[in-house]
């Protein structure tokens, strides 16, 4: 198991620098091939043995960034914008839509680890308000029905 | 309204990947005259033009090159900032996708006339979808040696690499950029000195915006003169603006300074929605400006909004109609502070701790006379002792809110 | 060097270019508030309270430099009034019940607040619920935490631990550690600098002083008190004694007092340390041992080499560190002397040091399942005992250590001064080899506040140890990176985790900022070491202390022997 995961870290540093430079690409790429949207205490410790910086360096950066966390999430990662543009055409309708549908609170984990819901700050997409990012993509322009059909899309698989 | 077509000209003209069709469009032309115009002369014409910084600074950008030039370190950057974390901006997401070979041309530019040879895009996380395409772009201009060892034939040397935040609005700033880009959080530096003496690795860097960047390879391909046609004599040239809100064509534009505010609601974004009733905008970003309707004939340049207490900023045009209650938007941007301040300094951290009680109050209908000398206080300090430009401005909504808009602060008779 | 003339509130002053306004100021007498400051380690200008007016624009002083013609105004009202507001601001969200807290009548934020002037804050209190997060040694509380950083960046920097962090962001920003572990679980040295450079009491040391009342109340106990050498260069502070004034009679006195049945001194056990320690390295140059050795008297350096450095365990001596040494002296040697049985001795310590809390739990260091110390505790706790007895300090007279393991030398007494431990074995090792007894006893060449000395000492015709030191962990990295790379040409190091050594551990007096910005602390408590030593003018050297003679005489036999090894030494685990 050890073997797995310095592999995936040394793979990861590899194709984004060797040196602490490379920390945010190395933690993005590696959260991403979690599955879960999360740094793992032991990635964290083998990410900062390869780029030599002290663990407490990685974890920092983990608890700043919005996009990075120290706490496993769906394998889809729905995140509503309640910023400016989207709260002034009602981003409220969109989030009671998902809650609903998913059955799940906002920072709510579904028990199969298939859905998070959360909110975000502006994700640029304001001219489609309220927007809604699932993984990295975004949509806009919703309907109840489109919600449901994003949600069955991914829950077939 | 017709849309000027300056920066965005060739918007449309080819699938914005095919790095062929951008130079049958006459893409690059501007780093080959770079080469026999020489670079103080190019970097006259951009100081002609009165280009300012469309980030948010308005610095100009001829002295900008100017300076960065003349900083001296054994490597320099040009890093081109995509961080676009202003809420209501998403220009620079159409700059990007539309036409990203006239920023990478701006950026050779910059690089050329700073002397930097490495340049990086810095564009943020929520943009992750454009990687793919950014990526290939680049290296589509390495394969046709417009990055490399040897720009273009030119013996320059200038390659560019993609960079991408994770998620914080802070690192907009230069310092936080640079911080982030060494892997560490994005929390500001004190200056000086400066991004440009000692930025990412403590070396010169130039942080310059998408927009800057795509405007200086417009100016430079069509002359000074002819952007100066656009705008007023301050504010030269057009801007690229993201509307949205209650307007019924939400989008990004371009258009000349010197509109107002009206006329860029009617003429661009549609009319107010359904015919709705306007009631605020606010202007450039979070930290911009909010501008109530009876104000709506101010003209749109960096002098006529500063008249008023407001400023360009970002390029954002969020629009609210009567429908829309202000309490419930301050509380809005309240939350997106709280959640996006670095945490660094006292004013702004405990700034917005405090600040988000106030607005809570506010937005439920019981805040008292306690609260609203809070929340004067909390700018003061936030506006006089925060440590870098992100709290320092993002007092200015709820200033103007203040001023312009006494309703919402009337308390009710209850309290 | 070029120079810069400014107006700092109407008075002109030139200091160099690159000062920093606040030190200009300093420099022209004019006093400007500081919190998050700490020179030379915390330059951040984040808490802002020491905002100033640098050519009418805000600026704060203690990042923003100087130029030429600059006109500063500290006192503006616009100056006041930010300070205040930025005052309030942080009392809001600080656990601000002085009166029970640990760091009450020494606190910087406290002593802000009258210099300010503010006596309330129309915010919302705001800090989280008071909860204590305990390990071994350090006790972290983030409802008194402001954020100021010092303790992040003194371990992250001066230590080079990298432990603390701050983790988050905004309003849940916090001081914290790596997925929020338990300090024991990381690569925590327990050196508890931070806590000597929190400015509030956000950080403390785990307090045993109740644990020490209990056994001084059980009458089955038999409690015996050693104390290390730096506790008495610092303990008067804490009863408003000027810096650097030795208090060793004095401490003798409060000792006995609080019921302790016997005070010895630690600086018995130094001296033995010597005897073990020396006889180990002329062990290791006259057989090929693996050289250099390096001291091990220092907790803190002891698990810093284990997490950093655990290929080059076989450079530490073997030796106990005194504390311990003396510990399992007391409870077999001395328990055969006095007829007591050793199940019924108490042994407390007192240090200048958190980590040695760490220390006496080491099972490794136990002989016959017995703790050579069974309860260690800090110059600050010390202070806080002889308080809740309501001994007034300042008018006890000056009385002595109890005999035998109360008897030392000059040379045990500068344990506690970085540089010390060297200079010790030194006067003792030139004298075996020469076979004199020496005159000249100061080596001055090892003396010195420098992070990383060296020196070349010719002990014997002939012979030149080549010897180095360090203290503080980015000084300690620099020298023992060169030992990993083999480029060391040393015989003998010595290492202390704290910077300036013992006399400015973790576990001494609380000396804010401000005083340190007047007076060098390391001085002062070093000249109070020194000045011991001088004093005692019939033995400097070690192997000259008549008591420990006896105890190798009539019970040890030998240095490094059988007995010695089964009391006196010990090894070490690597930690990764």
């Amino acid at each position: 198991m050890e073997g797995v995961v310095q592999n995936l870290v040394a793979e990861a540093c590899a194709k984004h620098g060797n040196d602490s430079s490379a920390l945010l690409p190395v933690l993005l790429e590696l959260q991403e091939r979690s599955g879960k949207h999360y740094v793992s205490r032991e990635i964290a410790e083998e990410v900062a043995r390869a780029l030599e910086v002290t663990p407490g360096q990685v974890f920092e950066v983990v608890t700043y960034f919005a996009a990075l966390s120290d706490k496993p999430r769906g394998k889809y990662l729905i995140q509503i914008c309640e910023s400016t543009a989207c709260s002034v055409v009602g981003y409220n309708a969109l989030l009671d839509w998902f809650k609903e549908e998913l059955g799940l609170e906002v920072g709510q984990t579904d028990a199969d680890g298939l859905f998070t819901l959360a909110t975000t700050h502006c994700i640029g997409a304001c001219d489609v308000a309220p927007a809604v990012r699932i993984n990295n993509e975004v949509f806009g322009n919703l309907t109840r029905e489109k919600v449901r059909e994003l949600i069955s899309e991914r829950r077939a698989g | 309204m017709e849309q000027v077509r300056y920066i965005t000209e060739w918007f449309g003209r080819y699938d914005g990947q095919n790095i062929d069709d951008y130079i049958k469009l006459g893409g690059f032309e501007t780093v080959r005259q770079l080469a026999d115009r020489g670079i103080e002369a190019t970097v006259a014409i951009i100081a002609e033009s009165g280009l300012q910084g469309r980030g948010g600074a308005a610095y100009p950008t001829g002295i900008k090159l100017t300076q960065a030039r003349e900083a001296i370190g054994e490597r320099k950057f040009v890093v081109c900032n995509a961080d676009e974390g202003e809420p209501g901006t998403f220009k620079d997401r159409e700059l990007l996708k539309q036409n990203i070979y006239q920023v990478i041309e701006g950026m050779i530019v910059a690089g050329i006339c700073s002397d930097a040879k490495e340049g990086i895009i810095y564009i943020r996380e929520e943009y992750t979808w454009q990687h793919e395409a950014i990526n290939d772009a680049i290296r589509q201009c390495r394969d046709r040696k417009v990055l490399g060892e040897n720009v273009l034939g030119t013996g320059y040397a200038f390659d560019i690499r993609l960079f991408s935040g994770a998620g914080a609005y802070v690192c907009g700033e230069g310092f936080a950029l640079c911080e982030s880009l060494e892997g560490k959080p994005g929390r500001p530096r004190t200056k000086p000195p400066f991004v440009k003496q000692a930025g990412y690795l403590r070396l010169p860097t130039l942080v310059i915006n998408t927009e800057t960047l795509s405007a200086i390879a417009s100016i430079l391909r069509k002359g000074a003169d002819s952007f100066k046609a656009y705008g007023t004599e301050i504010s030269t040239g057009t801007k690229v603006i993201s509307i949205s809100g209650k307007v019924n064509k939400p989008g990004v534009y371009e258009i000349p300074f010197g509109l107002t505010i009206s006329e860029i609601i009617d003429g661009f974004g549609g009319g107010m929605k359904d015919g709705s009733k306007g009631y605020f905008v606010q202007i450039g970003g979070a930290s911009g400006g909010l501008l109530p309707v009876g104000m709506w004939n101010t003209r749109y340049t960096y002098e006529g909004l500063e008249a008023v207490g407001l400023s360009v900023g970002s390029g954002a045009i969020v629009v609210a109609d009567e429908t829309n209650d202000l309490r419930d938007y301050l509380k809005v941007i309240g939350e997106f502070f709280l959640h996006e301040s670095c945490g660094k300094c006292t004013p702004c951290r405990e700034g917005n701790r405090q600040l988000h009680f106030v607005l809570n109050n506010l937005a439920a209908g019981t805040a008292d006379a306690a609260d609203l000398k809070r929340y004067d206080s909390i700018m003061n300090v936030m506006k006089g002792g925060s440590l870098c430009g992100s709290g320092k401005t993002e007092v200015v909504p709820f200033l103007t809110a203040r001023k312009y808009f006494p309703e919402a602060f009337r308390l009710e008779e209850a309290n | 060097m070029s120079v810069v003339t400014l107006t700092i509130d109407n008075q002109q002053v030139t200091v160099p270019a690159g000062t920093t306004v606040l030190e200009a100021a300093r420099k022209a007498g004019v006093n400007i508030p500081t919190l998050c400051y700490l020179k030379g380690i915390n330059e951040v200008g984040s808490c802002r309270i020491c905002v100033v007016e640098a050519n009418k624009s805000i600026q704060t002083a203690c990042v923003h430099p100087v130029s030429e013609g600059m006109v500063v105004r500290t006192n503006t009202k616009r100056v006041r009034e930010l300070r205040k507001g930025i005052f309030e601001l942080i009392i809001a969200n600080h656990n601000a019940d002085c009166t029970i807290c640990a760091r009450n009548l020494n606190c910087e934020l406290q002593r802000l607040g009258k210099e300010l002037g503010v006596e309330t804050t129309p915010y919302l209190k705001s800090y989280p619920e008071e909860e204590e997060i305990v390990s071994p040694t350090i006790v972290r509380d983030n409802s008194r935490c402001i954020n100021c950083g010092r303790c992040v960046r003194v371990c992250d920097k001066v230590q080079e631990a990298g432990v603390l962090a701050f983790n988050g962001r905004s309003d849940k920003m916090f001081v914290s550690t790596f997925y929020d572990a338990p300090l024991e679980e990381l690569s925590c040295i327990n050196c508890g600098q931070c806590i000597v450079n929190c400015p509030v009491g956000a950080l403390k040391e785990k307090d045993q002083t109740a644990e020490v009342w209990a056994v001084l109340n059980d009458p089955a106990k038999y409690v015996i008190v050693q104390t290390a050498p730096a506790v008495r260069a610092a303990l008067g502070e804490e009863f408003g004694m000027p810096i650097g004034t030795p208090v060793t009679g004095k401490m003798a006195a409060a000792l006995r007092r609080l019921g302790f049945k016997k005070v010895f001194d630690t600086d018995f056990a130094a001296d033995v340390t010597i005897m073990e320690e020396g006889t180990e390295l002329l062990g290791r140059v006259e057989k090929g041992g693996v050289l250099p050795m390096i001291t091990s008297c220092s907790p803190g350096w002891i698990k810093f080499c284990e997490h950093n450095y655990p290929d080059l365990l076989d450079n530490l001596s073997t030796c106990k560190s005194p504390q311990n040494m003396m510990g399992a002296l007391l409870k077999s040697h001395y328990a055969e002397m006095a007829g007591i049985n050793p199940d019924d001795i108490v042994v407390v310590s007192v240090m200048p040091c958190t980590a040695k809390k760490f220390e006496v739990g080491r099972e490794e260091l136990e002989v016959d399942g017995r703790r050579d110390v069974d309860i260690s505790i800090t110059t600050r706790e010390l202070a806080k005992m002889i308080k809740q007895a309501d001994i007034d300090f300042t008018k006890l007279p000056d009385e002595k250590f109890d005999e035998f393991y109360g008897d030392s030398t000059g040379a045990a007494v500068i344990f506690g001064v970085t540089g010390g431990v060297m200079e010790a074995a030194l006067r003792t090792l030139a004298d075996i080899l020469s076979g004199k007894d020496l005159q000249n006893v100061e080596y001055h060449d090892v003396r010195g506040l420098e992070g990383v000395r060296e020196a070349e000492i010719e002990v014997k015709e002939g012979l030149k140890l080549k010897v180095a030191l360090a203290h503080g962990g980015s000084n300690i990295k620099k020298l023992m990176d060169q030992v990993r790379s083999g480029k060391a040409p040393y015989h003998f190091i010595e290492v202390m985790a704290c910077p300036g050594g013992c006399i400015m551990g973790g576990g001494q007096p609380i000396v804010s900022d401000q005083v340190r910005s007047e007076i060098d602390v390391a001085v002062e408590r070093a000249k109070a070491l020194y000045s011991e030593d001088e004093k005692a003018a019939e033995y400097r050297k070690s192997h000259q202390n008549p008591s420990v003679k006896r105890l190798y005489d009539e019970y040890l036999k030998e240095p490094n022997g059988h007995l010695s090894h089964k009391l006196l030494h010990t090894h070490y685990q690597k930690r990764g």
